[in-house]
């Protein structure tokens, strides 16, 4: 019998790129990206002359999602009175605040400890007060235009956009852990989605030429031929997934399998994921990682205790992996959240919802420091004032993947220069 | 589409699935004698209530309650016998979102769930006013720590973004009104029942989308209701979910529909499901849950709850669970892989645990695919070439059935 290895060399090329074509429909083209003239070589990652400059292959972008509105003020704590006086119950402790050596301004969260030593080390930039400037408060138009890059016209996301312009790439080029990510939308290269890795895995019931004859002929219509698509990239996906993350990343941890919500696993969880498919799978470029709860109207002190806990506990996972395989100068993270919270209390123990907020870019090629600032002195309706346009950010994230940035947003966002 | 197209497109829709001999009876009858049986099963009194309160505790801690609770409100739709109701009550979920995580006490979700089976084709007012001051809702928004000195606009905002007007209908001003108007409600999860505590409550009146006067929940609810967009928004969310398209020419008669029946809910869905017969609908990509219900009920069989729950939780859906306030994501989202990979190992469930004399089985048996498709009460009367390439190469029944499961024609349409 043909091994799943074979039969997937066999047909993955041809059935893949079909896909692509077909399920490319009218209007569902790049947020305002045409396909670049000289896209960057989807194997191995080399660039063409619309990057800035060469770079290496094998880089590696991941992005964290913090979902539901994290409190970028008890993240980054800002030395102030104000903060305080408008925190009675929620200002995190001078004594518990982790040291940023060198600035007496501002502190860490607690439960953000290993992320001192990355300040220390010059492998952390800390960018203050991000946001776009015409926020609503609502979570759902704020994530969207995260992901769309605030152009509403957008069907694909921003780096969906990148994705796109890229030739048929490898089912893990781009993988989403923990939750769908719509950031990496698009008809052409669409990201792996693993929910849990452990899951990921088809019975021994199906053999994968079964599932793969499911998938040609293509349907006449569009919708059924993007199911097809879909199954011919999860065969294929689950194919090499099982091989870079054996056993999956362990054991969920607080909540039995069948009581799991979507999104339900940490970003401990999926940061660990992360690194075994990044140090195993040299075809992954781009990694999401999302977890939420961070929506804390109520009880946000040990919420967002727990939760920045598995997100420096993951992110240390992830550094110190990389540095094991020797890729440390491959990764650059980036951690995103929809907005901040307001910067007074709301009196149920909780923030609501605010607009600036905090993003870390992590990595040994970064512009380490702290970029922008928080201004509590200079509020607008009890907000902090957005001043770091987070397509700075992505601009960033896309130099570092040798793209062409105004070739998918538009134009450059480098006020603020984030790789060294 | 021909009679028995339009009664497999009904009861998809409007329902969960048809075995063959069903679809057979009603296709004699009509679809539209059916939609009307359907509608006035829904709107009359609620069969037996599917849960034994004494295995749901009030008890935050209780995982075990927790798991039943889901699982037997996902074995009653499979094994319903008020199929518009129990769909409407889906439905209903999915729009008026909590979720277990957050509400942790299993018997407080039962009772939202048991207000959306109730109330499932009722009025809409009183749904809303209902759902406002839902224990579990109270929790999920955080409704229930709100009060006049510390109002939580949790609930205010969402109630109009997600529940009733959408983005753009309103303004800062009028969530802080909103906030302000429903403080005084005291829950958490440790109590039993909401409690107005009027000292916690600002009676003072708001102006409110425009409306002077509004200070507590009926008020709210009431402003809520005259708002012009509230009609389409409601209309537009069950046709994005029963027709597959929020189209404004589908839409917008609906509307008015609603409206004309001082938002009589089943009169909304007898106008909707009546454009869906006559043509108006789209193709809709069936979510985890619902196909999981629509296949075990088509094909008979009875997969243990917690292995089901487990592979519904890798395909990204489990009932109780949302993964937040607006819920569950639509239409291509269900084409994750994970969604993809987790379907297909439920679908062998299935076909795993089908009786050894259902029609479907023994149409895959007989290799009859078209008979297989009729058995699972697909709309599509026959499967595509490569589905019925595979289904054709593969060795045993059961995976013949497992295929036709996850083919793109039973789970689309």
């Amino acid at each position: 019998m043909i091994d799943r290895r074979q039969f997937l060399g066999l047909l993955g090329g041809v059935t893949v790129v079909g896909f692509s074509a077909c399920s490319g429909r009218p209007g569902s083209s790049g947020v305002s990206a045409p396909p670049s003239t000289t896209p960057p070589d989807a194997t191995t990652g080399a660039t063409g002359p619309s990057g800035p400059g060469s770079v290496p292959p094998h880089r590696v972008l991941v992005i964290v999602q913090l979902n539901g509105g994290n409190d970028g003020l008890n993240t980054v704590i800002p030395a102030v009175g104000q903060y305080h006086d408008l925190r009675p119950t929620l200002a995190i402790p001078e004594a518990t605040r982790v040291a940023l050596s060198g600035r007496a301004d501002l502190a860490l969260h607690p439960s953000l400890a290993p992320l001192a030593a990355r300040w220390t080390a010059g492998q952390l930039a800390i960018v203050e007060s991000v946001g776009f400037p015409d926020q609503d408060h609502s979570h759902f138009v704020a994530m969207d235009q995260w992901w769309r890059a605030d152009d509403r016209r957008a069907s694909n996301g921003w780096l969906g956009a990148y994705l796109a312009s890229l030739p048929t790439t490898d089912p893990l080029y781009a993988t989403a852990l923990n939750s769908s990510a719509p950031l990496l939308l698009n008809p052409v290269n669409p990201a792996a989605v693993v929910f849990r890795p452990a899951a990921f895995g088809f019975g021994t019931a199906f053999d994968d030429a079964l599932l793969i004859a499911m998938t040609d002929p293509v349907s006449s219509d569009p919708l059924r031929a993007a199911a097809q698509g879909a199954l011919a990239r999860s065969v294929a996906a689950v194919h090499d997934f099982s091989k870079s993350v054996a056993g999956g990343a362990g054991a969920d941890t607080a909540q039995p399998a069948e009581q799991q919500r979507e999104g339900g696993a940490t970003l401990a969880e999926g940061l660990a994921t992360a690194a075994k498919l990044i140090t195993n799978n040299s075809n992954t470029r781009i990694v999401v990682v999302s977890a939420s709860g961070f929506d804390t109207h109520a009880n946000q002190l040990v919420t967002q205790e727990t939760l920045l806990t598995d997100l420096a506990t993951g992110l240390e996972t992830l550094m110190t992996a990389v540095e094991g395989a020797g890729m440390a100068d491959d990764v650059l993270i980036v951690t995103t959240s929809e907005f901040g919270r307001r910067v007074a209390e709301n009196g149920s123990g909780g923030t609501d919802h605010g607009t600036g907020n905090v993003s870390f870019v992590l990595g040994t090629k970064v512009a380490a420091g702290v970029h922008g600032e928080v201004d509590l002195t200079n509020l607008v309706d009890g907000d902090l004032k957005a001043s770091i346009d987070p397509r700075t950010i992505y601009t960033a994230c896309l130099d570092w993947l040798g793209a062409d940035v105004a070739a998918v947003l538009g134009t450059r966002y480098d006020d603020v220069k984030l790789l060294a | 589409m021909n009679d028995r197209e339009a009664v497999a497109w009904l009861y998809r829709r409007a329902g969960f699935g048809l075995p063959a001999d069903a679809t057979t009876v009603a296709v004699g009858r009509g679809a539209q004698a059916e939609l009307l049986r359907l509608v006035q099963t829904a709107s009359g009194p609620a069969p037996a209530d599917p849960w034994d309160d004494a295995q749901l505790p009030y008890d935050p801690t209780d995982q075990q309650a927790r798991l039943y609770a889901i699982g037997t409100w996902l074995s009653s739709m499979i094994a319903g016998s008020d199929p518009l109701r129990d769909r409407m009550a889906w439905f209903w979920h999915g729009h008026f979102v909590s979720a277990l995580d957050k509400v942790r006490v299993g018997r407080l979700m039962v009772d939202q769930i048991r207000l959306f089976r109730t109330a499932a084709l009722g009025d809409f007012g009183s749904l809303l006013r209902a759902v406002t001051i839902d224990p579990a809702m109270l929790i999920y928004l955080d409704g229930g720590l709100s009060t006049a000195t510390a109002p939580n606009e949790n609930f205010g905002r969402e109630v109009m973004e997600l529940f009733t007007l959408g983005v753009g209908n309103y303004t800062e001003v009028d969530v802080k009104a909103a906030a302000r108007a429903l403080t005084g409600y005291r829950m958490r999860p440790r109590l039993q029942t909401a409690t107005f505590v009027a000292r916690n409550h600002d009676d003072r009146p708001q102006r409110y989308l425009g409306v002077d006067g509004v200070h507590d929940v009926d008020t709210v609810v009431g402003a809520l209701l005259a708002h012009p967009a509230l009609p389409t928004f409601i209309a537009g969310e069950l046709a994005g979910a029963m027709l597959g398209t929020t189209d404004d020419s589908v839409v917008a008669p609906l509307a008015e529909a609603f409206v004309k029946s001082s938002f009589d809910i089943a009169a909304l869905v007898s106008a909707t499901l009546s454009a869906g017969i006559a043509g108006a609908g789209q193709e809709v990509v069936l979510a985890p849950v619902p196909w999981f219900v629509i296949a075990s009920r088509v094909t008979g069989a009875t997969v243990p709850v917690r292995q089901a729950l487990a592979g519904l939780s890798a395909a990204a859906q489990v009932p109780m669970l949302p993964p937040n306030v607006a819920g569950w994501p639509g239409g291509q989202a269900w084409f994750a892989s994970g969604t993809v990979v987790a379907r297909a190992n439920l679908a062998m469930m299935i076909a795993s645990a089908a009786p050894v004399d259902n029609p479907a089985i023994e149409a895959a048996r007989g290799g009859d695919l078209d008979a297989l498709a009729g058995a699972l009460g697909m709309i599509s009367p026959t499967f595509d070439a490569a589905s019925k390439k595979a289904i054709d190469a593969a060795t045993t029944p059961r995976q013949r059935l497992a295929l036709a499961l996850i083919s793109p024609e039973f789970v689309i349409s």
